[in-house]
């Protein structure tokens, strides 16, 4: 049997198309997971961290990404954007709610990166089946599968403003909140207010070519943040707009 | 080997090899996509070690025995990664599976970790008992029955022997 079991395990992966690796992503990757490591990283803290990215939909998922994780590279502090990783990935939606037909996973793009104080950041960005390109902005540290697998925990489309996770959906205690959406350009800062707590968060842009003059807002709120509102500031602290559940 | 001599051999070794790592990590998995993170998150894993892989004179044996560590360390994790969604902003393309390959997985799938993963190395990757020892972090002898007891499996497998049977004209 063993001749012919052979030849069936070289034609079941025969026709599998294989798209090369990125290998200044994955040293990229591995240079990151050393860093985090050794800044002990993996301590349960919340973060807070917040994203103004330019533009209506992403050209590209993998653009898009690597965009959006320099912005948040920035606006966390990091000053070397070109610490960001971008992988590729898996996005996975298998425990959807009970009595759905749980979907595929497909094929994602990952980027990933990590503050000074070693916190991860991970973004995930894929291509949506109506062609608009959507981002993912999970913050779980330790609580995930592995590295690569930290940006399934969260998804939304930019194309408007959407919330998961948390408890409102019914995720695991512990899960982040994230919101995606856009915002007039003229946004400088966003005042959410998330529970009991208000944050002011620095408006970010993305030196992405592609962008063009919506704003989008991506804000990863602390775990056990049970109410979300936001007003985006313009320079002069006017209201120009704002999300009140 | 100073630092840029590690890194190009890194480069070489990916460019090279990761066509054989994905074959392989893809009967591992079942799954073409869960491949990738598998082969991407073993080379993240190998990469601050290659100056010692390298030392070590057969890195695909390091590159494969990662695998297999990373593959049960996901097993052994519960998941708590995902958010339920009560809506999904899209679907899914559907996947183009050939009758072959969703016939071997499927079997090899229902095979134990270990075995699935001796019968991988062994008739795919075409490695000795000892090389395959060596992925797996076991003895020569450990492999010879793990392989014996997944091959009977497999003979007793009903989709896959009619696969082979249609083959080959007849099991040998």
């Amino acid at each position: 049997m063993s001749d012919t079991l052979s030849r069936a395990l070289q034609r079941a992966v025969a026709d599998d198309p294989v798209t090369p690796f990125d290998v200044d992503a994955v040293i990229a990757a591995a240079r990151l997971r050393r860093r985090r490591r050794q800044a002990g990283a993996l301590s349960a803290m919340p973060v807070l961290v917040a994203l103004l990215i330019a533009g209506s939909v992403l050209p590209n998922a993998a653009d898009g990404v690597r965009a959006a994780a320099g912005a948040v590279a920035a606006a966390a502090g990091l000053q070397n954007k070109s610490d960001v990783a971008v992988l590729r990935g898996r996005f996975d939606r298998t425990s959807i709610a009970d009595g759905q037909e749980p979907a595929a996973t497909r094929p994602a793009e990952v980027a990933r990166t990590v503050t000074p104080s070693g916190q991860p950041i991970v973004m995930v960005g894929y291509r949506a089946q109506d062609g608009s390109s959507c981002l993912g902005f999970p913050q779980l540290p330790g609580q995930t599968r592995s590295d690569l697998e930290l940006f399934a925990s969260a998804c939304g489309n930019l194309n408007g403003l959407a919330i998961s996770g948390g408890s409102e959906t019914g995720a695991a205690p512990g899960a982040a909140r994230s919101v995606f959406g856009s915002l007039p350009r003229a946004a400088t800062r966003l005042r959410v207010t998330a529970g009991s707590v208000r944050y002011h968060l620095p408006a970010t842009t993305s030196d992405h070519p592609d962008l063009d003059d919506r704003v989008y807002v991506v804000a990863l709120l602390p775990v056990g943040a049970e109410q979300l509102a936001y007003e985006a500031l313009d320079e002069d602290d006017n209201v120009i707009a704002r999300q009140d559940p | 080997m100073n630092g840029q001599q590690v890194e190009a051999d890194f480069r070489a070794y990916v460019i090279a090899r990761q066509g054989v790592l994905r074959r392989a990590a893809c009967l591992l998995t079942g799954d073409a996509a869960l491949a990738d993170d598998l082969v991407q998150s073993a080379l993240i894993r190998c990469w601050p070690r290659w100056s010692r892989v390298c030392v070590r004179g057969d890195p695909d044996a390091y590159v494969r025995r990662t695998m297999v560590n990373t593959l049960a360390g996901w097993r052994r994790r519960r998941w708590t990664a995902e958010v339920p969604s009560e809506r999904l902003p899209d679907q899914p393309a559907p996947q183009v599976e050939s009758e072959v390959r969703a016939t071997v997985a499927g079997a090899l799938l229902r095979l134990p970790p270990r075995q699935r993963a001796a019968v991988v190395f062994r008739f795919l990757d075409d490695l000795s008992e000892q090389q395959t020892a060596d992925a797996l972090g076991c003895s020569v002898g450990t492999v010879k029955s793990q392989t014996s007891r997944a091959l009977a499996r497999l003979r007793q497998d009903p989709t896959l022997t009619a696969l082979l049977l249609v083959e080959d004209g007849a099991l040998t």
